[in-house]
C-alpha cells in the first residue's frame, strides 16, 4: 500500500522466476533483489529477456513460475496495491492519442486512483509545456518519450521500471532525465530499475547493475566496483559476460 | 464501477458517434417522408403503375411505414453499435494498447465491464433519442399535416410503433455484442462491423418480412427474439470477461 513501510529496504525481490511462452522459455531460474531507493541497470544483448523481466514486474506478463515480491507484497495475491506503486515505461509508448498531454496523465491519475503530482508540474519536470492542446497524436518522438516518463511519474510511485527511457530523445534530453531520474531516488525516495544500451549512462545512473543473458541474470556489478571502472572497462566487462571477446 | 465508466466515457471521442447518429437520424427521417410520399406520386407508364399498385398498400398505413423504419434503423444501429463496441472495447484489447490496461490498480474483468457498459449506455441513447426524434417529429407533423391518407393516426398505432422500435433496439444493441465475441476471436475490429452487418440483414429480413404480413404472432416472435438475443449476447460476454482476466501484454 502506498506510504507502507517496506521491511529492511528491500523493494524487489525474485526467487526462480520463469516465463514461458509456449515452448519458449524467455526467462529461466531468474533470481534478483533490489534496493530501496537505488537505481539498478539491468544490461544485456537483445533478446536476453529484460524486456520479459520488466514486464513481469509491471504486470503486463504473469510468471510462469518462481517468486515475486515488490516492496513486501507478493505478486500472486496483492497485485492491485504493488500497480499502485509502480510506474513503467516499457517498450514504444502508447497514449490516447486525440487528447492533449495534460489530458492524458489526468486520465492515468484518475484510473491509477491517485493524486500524485500536479499535472503542470511533471509536465513541466520533463520539459513539456502544461498548456499545450496539440493532440499527443501530432507528438515528436521524443515528445512521446517525455510524456511517457512523465505518465511513469506522475502518480508517485515507489518503483520506476524503464525500459531504454532515452530513446528517441536528444543529448540535452537525455541529460535532463538522468538528472530528473537522479533527483526522484534522492528527494523523492524512488527505486528505479532501468536498461539501456548506452553503457555511459548506465556507469553515471546506477548503483548497480546485473547482466542478463538467455533469460538469467548471470552477474552483478556494484557502484563501489564500478567506479573502478572506466566506461570501456564496462563495455568490456559486458562482452566478457555475454561471451563475446573484445579488443579493449 | 460508475467511475471506471465515466471514464471510459471520458477518454473516448464520443462526439463523432453523436454525429453519426444525427447522420443516422436524418436518413431515417428522409426515408419516413419518401415511403409516406410513394402512394401520392403520379404512375406513367404501366411497369410503373403495376409498382405503384403494390408499394401503395403498404405505405398507406402508418404501422407498415414504422415497421420498415424500425428495421432500417435496426440495421444502422446494429452497425453502428459494432463500431463503437470494437472502438470502446475491442481496440483497448488489440496490439500494445493492452499494455495501459494492464498497469492499472484494477481487476482486468472489472475494466472489461465498464467498458462494455460504457459503450451500451453511448448505443442505448443514441438509439432512443434518434427513434424517437423520427417517429415524434413524423407523428406529430402528421397530426397537423397527414401526408398518409389511408390510414387514422391513434395512440394504439404510436404505443405499437413506439414497443417495436425499442425490440429493434434491444436487438441492435445484442447483435453488437454478439458481434463483439466474434471480433475477439481474431481480434478484429473489421470481423465485428462484418457480423454485426450479416446478422443485422438476416434479422431484418425475417423479422420485416413477417411483421409486414400482419400476423399477430409475429409480434410474439419479435419479442421473443428480442430476448433471446439480449440473453445469448448476454451470456457470451459475460463468459469472455474470464478469458479477459487471463489477458497479458505480450
Amino acid at each position: 500500500m502506498k506510504g507502507e513501510d517496506t521491511i529492511n529496504n528491500t523493494a524487489v525481490e525474485i526467487k526462480g522466476l520463469r516465463k514461458v511462452f509456449g515452448s519458449t522459455e524467455i526467462v529461466k531460474s531468474c533470481s534478483m533483489r533490489v534496493e530501496g531507493q537505488t537505481i539498478y541497470g539491468l544490461m544485456g544483448e537483445n533478446g536476453a529477456g529484460k524486456t520479459t523481466l520488466f514486464k513481469i514486474l509491471s504486470g503486463l506478463l504473469v510468471p510462469t513460475a518462481g517468486k515475486l515480491r515488490i516492496f513486501d507484497m507478493d505478486i500472486d495475491t496483492r497485485r492491485d496495491d504493488i500497480l499502485q506503486n509502480i510506474g513503467s515505461l516499457i517498450d514504444t509508448p502508447v497514449f490516447y492519442e486525440h487528447l492533449s498531454a495534460a489530458e492524458n496523465l489526468k486520465l492515468h491519475l484518475s484510473y491509477m486512483s491517485v493524486s500524485g503530482y500536479e499535472v503542470e508540474q511533471i509536465l513541466a519536470l520533463v520539459g513539456l509545456e502544461a498548456d499545450n492542446k496539440t493532440a499527443v497524436s501530432r507528438y515528436s518522438l521524443g515528445m512521446r518519450q517525455r510524456l511517457a516518463i512523465a505518465r511513469a511519474v506522475c502518480h508517485k510511485p515507489k518503483l520506476l521500471i524503464l525500459d531504454e527511457p532515452t530513446i528517441g530523445l536528444d543529448p540535452i534530453g537525455i541529460k535532463e532525465m538522468r538528472e530528473l531520474f537522479q533527483h526522484l531516488v534522492q528527494q523523492e525516495n524512488m527505486t528505479i530499475i532501468i536498461s539501456t544500451h548506452i553503457l555511459q549512462e548506465l556507469e553515471q545512473l546506477t548503483d548497480r547493475i546485473g547482466f542478463m543473458a538467455n533469460g538469467e541474470l548471470i552477474g552483478e556489478i556494484s557502484n563501489h566496483q564500478l567506479e573502478e571502472l572506466k566506461v570501456s572497462n564496462l563495455e568490456a566487462y559486458f562482452m566478457k559476460m555475454s561471451g563475446v571477446s573484445s579488443n579493449v | 464501477m460508475f467511475k471506471l465508466i465515466g471514464l471510459e466515457l471520458k477518454k473516448n471521442n464520443y462526439n463523432k458517434y453523436f454525429v453519426g447518429a444525427l447522420l443516422i437520424t436524418t436518413l431515417l427521417l428522409g426515408l419516413t417522408y419518401l415511403f409516406a410520399f410513394i402512394p401520392h406520386l403520379k404512375a406513367g407508364s404501366s411497369l410503373e403503375r403495376s409498382i405503384m399498385e403494390a408499394l401503395t398498400p403498404i405505405f398507406s398505413e402508418y404501422n407498415s411505414i414504422s415497421i420498415l423504419i424500425c428495421v432500417l434503423s435496426m440495421v444502422c444501429f446494429s452497425i453502428y453499435s459494432g463500431l463503437i463496441f470494437a472502438e470502446f472495447v475491442l481496440s483497448d484489447y488489440v496490439g500494445k494498447k493492452i499494455y495501459l490496461l494492464l498497469v492499472y490498480p484494477i481487476q482486468k474483468g472489472t475494466l472489461y465491464f465498464a467498458k462494455v457498459v460504457a459503450a451500451i449506455i453511448i448505443i442505448l441513447v443514441s438509439a432512443l433519442i434518434s427513434n424517437t426524434v423520427v417517429f415524434s417529429v413524423f407523428y406529430l407533423i402528421e397530426l397537423k399535416f397527414p401526408l398518409v391518407v389511408g390510414d387514422i393516426l391513434t395512440s394504439s398505432i404510436v404505443f405499437t410503433t413506439f414497443r417495436t422500435m425499442f425490440l429493434f433496439i434491444i436487438l441492435s444493441m445484442a447483435i453488437g455484442l454478439i458481434s463483439l465475441r466474434i471480433g475477439f476471436v481474431k481480434k478484429s475490429s473489421h470481423i465485428t462491423l462484418i457480423t454485426s452487418f450479416i446478422l443485422s440483414l438476416v434479422i431484418s429480413n425475417l423479422m420485416g418480412m413477417s411483421l409486414l404480413t400482419g400476423s399477430s404472432a409475429a409480434n410474439n416472435v419479435l419479442i421473443a427474439l428480442a430476448a433471446a438475443a439480449f440473453v445469448i449476447a448476454s451470456g457470451l460476454v459475460i463468459s469472455y470477461a474470464g478469458t479477459v482476466a487471463g489477458m497479458e501484454g505480450e
